[in-house]
């Protein structure tokens, strides 16, 4: 049994990789071994909106990932600078810079980059999916 | 030995790159875009590392290619044997 730690950096609907990566995660659990977390980062930080609305015959990324978390505790962090820039925040971070409306939530965490870091080194194996 | 997973076609810059850093003792694993080199039987890849490219399945038969790959008795793996392949080898670079 071996942990695994996925970087995402592509955005759902415009890169096939949170796609390649939600199914990676299925198999590395389906073959015992543990997903120590799941980071997000430059365009993957929109699989976190929980705003999107794609048409209901098509997978609901934001769903489809809050899903893994609650069937197996996995963390699911996005980093905060490339979130804010691409207008990703919760509620706190929508206060602190004025703005009317917020679209991430948990089981989502804003993190900084230091957690991909804790995350590479506490993981037998990272893989990328961009 | 490294793991290389491939996810754009075979005349991206990408491909280009990872033919470069492409080890003796290197595999490599097709996906998304990349499954396109079945339809590529000139890429130089496949001289390159002979019987260490895998193409992932799900992503062929997303395209459709998955009976040429079989024609061409292209090694190909599930979800899953891409999971195996990643616990046989310590280090993975994605190249996008």
């Amino acid at each position: 049994m071996m942990q695994y730690g996925l970087l995402v950096m592509g955005a759902p609907y415009s890169s096939p990789a949170p796609h390649s990566a939600l199914r990676f995660a299925h198999a590395v659990l389906a073959r015992g071994h543990q997903l120590a977390g799941v980071f997000f980062y430059h365009d993957g930080v929109h699989n976190a909106s929980s705003l999107m609305a794609p048409p209901q015959d098509e997978l609901n990324m934001h769903d489809a990932w809050a899903e893994l978390h609650q069937q197996h505790a996995v963390p699911l962090d996005v980093c905060i600078a490339a979130a804010l820039r691409r207008g990703l925040m919760n509620e706190s971070e929508a206060q602190r810079h004025g703005k009317q409306a917020y679209n991430l939530s948990p089981p989502f965490e804003l993190t900084g980059l230091g957690q991909l870091l804790e995350l590479q080194q506490r993981a037998d194996r990272l893989i990328t999916f961009a | 030995m490294i793991l290389h997973i491939l996810t754009k076609a075979p005349d991206s810059s990408a491909a280009a790159q990872m033919q470069q850093a492409v080890g003796a003792q290197d595999s490599v694993l097709l996906i998304e875009e990349a499954v396109t080199a079945a339809l590529a039987p000139a890429w130089e890849a496949w001289e390159q590392c002979p019987s260490r490219i895998f193409l992932l399945l799900e992503d062929l038969k997303s395209r459709g290619l998955a009976s040429i790959a079989a024609e061409h008795q292209l090694p190909t793996l599930e979800m899953d044997g891409f999971v195996a392949l990643t616990e046989q080898y310590t280090k993975t670079v994605t190249w996008y």
